[in-house]
């Protein structure tokens, strides 16, 4: 379904005369998506879609989780699921980067 | 002049998810307008979903809430009558082969529904930790359940929905001591990845901490009336 999501907002995207046939998609994914990029892949690769689109391959850029402090008000990021603020350690902190699912560019 | 590079480039920045996020806008919408509290409740399979929503029709209609849940499985309508059977307006969603509710399923399910007056929806989603807690359906919070036996290291495996979650729900503590589950590791590890949720100890087959329960949901309802 998600794959289906991506390739009806990349026919909108191709519909114009002047794009020709994509080479690249390139993709941002926030690290807590449970998106697994093969499988993204293979779905794609299978999936049914326009010429232009054919040979189209996914790049898939894994984003960092990152934080911003409540106490401090600085921003760190961390690879750990222990989402505390690396500077002064408070556990308040809200998550600014990391959830994302964003189609960002293609190029033919 | 025009070089003869053949190779071009469009930036989109659109989120994937825009479809599904668009009708879960409308849901929450029509949500505003009829004051309801929509909760998606979301856990593995067997860790007691059914049973706490069984649980709670007598208590909800002694607190005076009006209500009605929505309950997704992939294939079958066991939940439903179960539900049904416990005295709630229910209505099953079936999923087929997709392991979570999208916004679309809600949007037809409510068409159903008369939302006058209803103080809460309930949504059940399918037994799963992972694809629900990506979904957006129009809800005004997730509430994540736990169960005993699945272990105190799942907020660590599948942060995602304890982050999401508005409130953390314990459940299966009658068995606390029988298995081998250390429950201070497990509220450390939930609030490593949620230091805000509140968690609340229950037994949906024995019924401790429902009222707790009932009060945490009473007070979401009365502060979705007061906007």
């Amino acid at each position: 379904m998600i794959t289906k999501n991506l390739v009806s907002l990349l026919e909108d995207a191709v519909r114009p005369n002047d794009v020709g046939q994509v080479k690249t998609v390139y993709l941002e994914v926030g690290r807590l998506r449970y998106l697994v990029p093969e499988i993204v892949t293979s779905c794609f690769a299978q999936i049914e879609k326009s010429d232009k689109l054919k040979q189209a391959k996914l790049d898939l850029k894994v984003l960092p989780v990152k934080l911003r402090c409540s106490d401090c008000g600085k921003e760190s990021s961390t690879d750990e699921n222990n989402f505390i603020c690396s500077f002064c350690l408070s556990k308040d902190v809200d998550i600014v980067s990391g959830k994302e699912f964003i189609l960002k560019s293609i190029e033919w | 002049m025009v070089t003869g590079v053949n190779m071009a480039f469009k930036v989109i920045k659109e989120n994937v998810l825009k479809a599904n996020d668009n009708t879960a806008s409308v849901i929450r919408e029509s949500m505003k307008k009829s004051k309801t509290l929509m909760i998606n409740i979301i856990s593995s399979p067997g860790a007691g979903k059914t049973t706490l929503i069984e649980k709670i029709p007598p208590m909800l209609k002694d607190a005076g809430i009006s209500f009605a849940v929505l309950t997704g499985d992939c294939f079958t309508s066991n939940d439903a009558t179960r539900i049904d059977k416990a005295g709630a307006q229910v209505i099953q969603i079936n999923t087929g082969n997709s392991c979570h509710i999208d916004a679309g399923f809600i949007k037809k399910a409510i068409s159903e529904i008369n939302m006058d007056g209803l103080d809460l929806l309930i949504v059940e989603n399918v037994g799963n930790l992972v694809c629900p807690a990506e979904f957006d359906i129009g809800e005004d919070c997730k509430i994540v359940i736990l169960s005993i036996p699945e272990g105190d290291d799942k907020p660590k495996k599948y942060p995602l929905v304890f982050t999401e979650s508005e409130l953390v729900l314990l459940n299966k503590v009658d068995l606390l001591g029988h298995l081998p589950f250390d429950i201070d590791e497990c509220i450390k590890n939930i609030q490593g990845v949620n230091s805000k949720a509140p968690i609340i100890k229950i037994s949906s087959l024995k019924g401790d901490g429902i009222d707790e329960f009932i009060g945490w949901i009473t007070k979401r309802i009365n502060i979705k009336k007061e906007r």
